[in-house]
């Protein structure tokens, strides 16, 4: 997947204020690239994020996906786009709290409209691959934080997404799981030939990408 | 499945707020049962007495209460009989005693709901027609003291043919206990009208003449006739009996309607109140479920299959306590045992009925979910999601 930002600017208005969150950015990503986004707190790192998964609606400028100008696409299309070719992993997990590790992964296939038995074997799949097969069947308030990412992981990789978005993984984590994490989405990367978006302050992710972007006030800029 | 189950868990991880949800939705729809089932019960009550003398005119004192068929109380003396019989046009006329109240013996206090009719022996089809004899036979002629009683009383004091019966001091033999399809013929107790009137003491006096006009005369005809020709009774036709209860059954009705739809009405505002909540504090979960590409169908399938649940639970719920509130206060009010009752639990509360307050409590509660549906499929991801770290 090719995603390109033109000037892409996104503005939140508060009464009579205005923050530009994100500033006439512009951007590609390649396929397979693994590119980082750092900067301080409130700088626009999760709204870029929101934009390029196709979650927020720019203000002003285009995001183009393959070529083809997604801030034009209907709700239906943008939905199918972030539901088969995006992955989307949160900082706090967002995993559903009633849903055990297993139903949080078959989740997106069920969706995709995968058939039971084919949900079920990616679910414990992934999840044996996120080293979580023993697992499978907790919830999300008997996992640990660095488990709940790793589901929050495999679900995210649950349709085979060509682009993984990840914001801030290892934010909630102590350092040994942060660890495990950015092996995990650089494994991702590499063997799945996936592009890999992070925003982050962690060093260790910084050291194993291929593109490091800062961005300051809404302001992006390669490193 | 995958929803329903997501639905279910949802509502397991707010318990307490989804049982007493239900609990809500249950009394409302126990209050719909309840009300609505007495109140058809007796309207049907009513309907039915007129069943028993389609086609003829009912002769009473003036004045008279009349529900339907029957006259409460106002005495006429029975030689009126043989002025209607001669009236022009009147086939035949068969006199009638009819008594609300008795006191069986030692048996039992004061039934208010309960009936006796005293009748000449060979005029008893006209009311018992369509019975069948569960026990015994009619008796054999009008002069001893011989009685049939409706079922529901027999099973309430244990009596079957050949029991002895003491009403208000008089030894009366029940020489037959009778099954039928009328409530009121099932709280009867049915003798002779000399008997009647030596139980009652009414010698000689009735309170209704029951009135067949000749083939081709109509009702309207021999009613003038009569009135004109007897003084201090009225006639009444057909049509006048059902004119004289209409209102009343009309105000029931409605009342029974304003109850039932004022009850949904707060059920859908519980539910949806309740939905608003829910969906308000599960934001975050609605907008993660966007992000990862539910389509909005699926996530007012989810609220919409909560509130469907809460609906089913709810219905189920209280139109069993609804069954037994009717149940109880059916027996309260006629001092029948409850468990009485309880076997004819679905001639009170008639399955249509729990099927047709089943779907309208599910249908609005289904209702009342829309809007937090609505709201649930418009949660704004990026917002949502950045306001939750």
């Amino acid at each position: 997947m090719f995603i390109k930002a033109v000037n892409l600017t996104k503005i939140y208005r508060k009464g009579s204020s205005k923050i530009v969150a994100v500033n006439r950015v512009n951007l590609e990503v390649k396929n397979g690239e693994f590119i980082v986004i750092v900067g301080p707190s409130g700088s626009g790192k999760t709204t870029l994020l929101n934009l390029i998964g196709l979650n927020d609606y720019p203000t002003s400028g285009k995001i183009f996906i393959d070529g083809v100008d997604a801030t034009m696409l209907s709700k239906r299309e943008r939905r199918k786009i972030r539901l088969l070719r995006i992955g989307f992993i949160f900082q706090t997990f967002n995993l559903f709290p009633t849903l055990n590790a297993l139903e949080n992964v078959e989740l997106p296939l069920a969706l995709a409209g995968k058939s039971q038995m084919e949900q079920r074997e990616r679910a414990i799949k992934l999840l044996k691959s996120v080293g979580l097969a023993d697992r499978i069947f907790h919830r999300p308030r008997e996992l640990s934080m660095g488990e709940m990412q790793r589901v929050a992981i495999a679900r995210a990789m649950a349709n085979n997404p060509e682009v993984l978005i990840a914001d801030e993984p290892t934010g909630e984590l102590d350092s040994e799981t942060s660890r495990e994490v950015v092996g995990l989405l650089s494994e991702i990367n590499r063997k799945q030939k996936a592009t890999v978006i992070v925003a982050t302050h962690d060093e260790r992710i910084v050291r194993v990408a291929s593109s490091v972007y800062r961005i300051v006030d809404g302001k992006l800029s390669l490193e | 499945m995958r929803l329903a189950s997501m639905s279910l868990k949802n509502l397991n991880r707010r318990r307490l707020r989804a049982f007493l949800c239900i609990l809500g939705v249950a009394l409302a729809a126990c209050s719909i049962v309840t009300v609505g089932a007495s109140t058809s019960r007796y309207i049907r009550v009513m309907v039915e007495m007129n069943t028993f003398f389609n086609g003829d005119l009912i002769v009473v004192a003036k004045d008279v209460v009349v529900i339907q068929g029957f006259p409460i109380g106002g005495v006429i003396p029975q030689t009126v009989v043989n002025k209607v019989a001669e009236i022009e046009g009147v086939e035949k006329a068969v006199p009638m005693l009819f008594n609300f109240n008795f006191k069986p013996g030692k048996v039992s206090t004061v039934l208010p709901v309960n009936v006796s009719i005293g009748l000449p022996l060979d005029e008893w089809h006209m009311i018992i027609g369509s019975s069948t004899f569960k026990s015994g036979n009619l008796p054999k002629n009008d002069s001893i003291n011989q009685v049939v009683v409706g079922s529901s009383i027999a099973d309430q004091y244990g009596i079957t043919a050949g029991s002895k019966l003491s009403l208000r001091g008089c030894l009366l033999v029940v020489s037959g206990v009778f099954n039928s399809p009328s409530a009121v013929l099932e709280r009867s107790i049915i003798m002779s009208l000399k008997l009647a009137q030596e139980v009652y003491n009414y010698p000689m006096q009735i309170n209704m003449v029951i009135v067949e006009p000749e083939a081709g005369i109509s009702q309207r005809v021999v009613k003038n006739e009569i009135e004109s020709k007897i003084y201090g009774v009225m006639a009444l036709t057909d049509d006048e009996r059902n004119d004289l209860t209409r209102p009343f059954i009309n105000t029931l009705e409605n009342w029974n309607l304003t109850m039932q739809g004022t009850l949904l009405v707060l059920s859908v505002v519980l539910i949806a109140v309740v939905g608003m909540l829910n969906v308000s504090e599960r934001r975050r979960d609605f907008a993660t479920l966007d992000a990862i590409g539910a389509p909005s169908s699926y996530i007012f399938s989810i609220v919409i299959i909560e509130n469907l649940l809460i609906g089913v639970f709810g219905g189920i719920l209280g139109i069993l306590l609804g069954c037994l509130t009717t149940v109880f206060l059916a027996s309260f009010y006629t001092t029948i045992p409850v468990n009485l009752f309880l076997l004819d639990v679905f001639g009170l509360v008639p399955p249509f009925y729990m099927l047709e307050i089943f779907f309208m409590i599910v249908g609005a509660c289904c209702v009342g979910g829309i809007i937090p549906a609505l709201n649930a499929t418009r949660v704004r991801i990026a917002e949502t999601l950045k306001s939750e770290y």
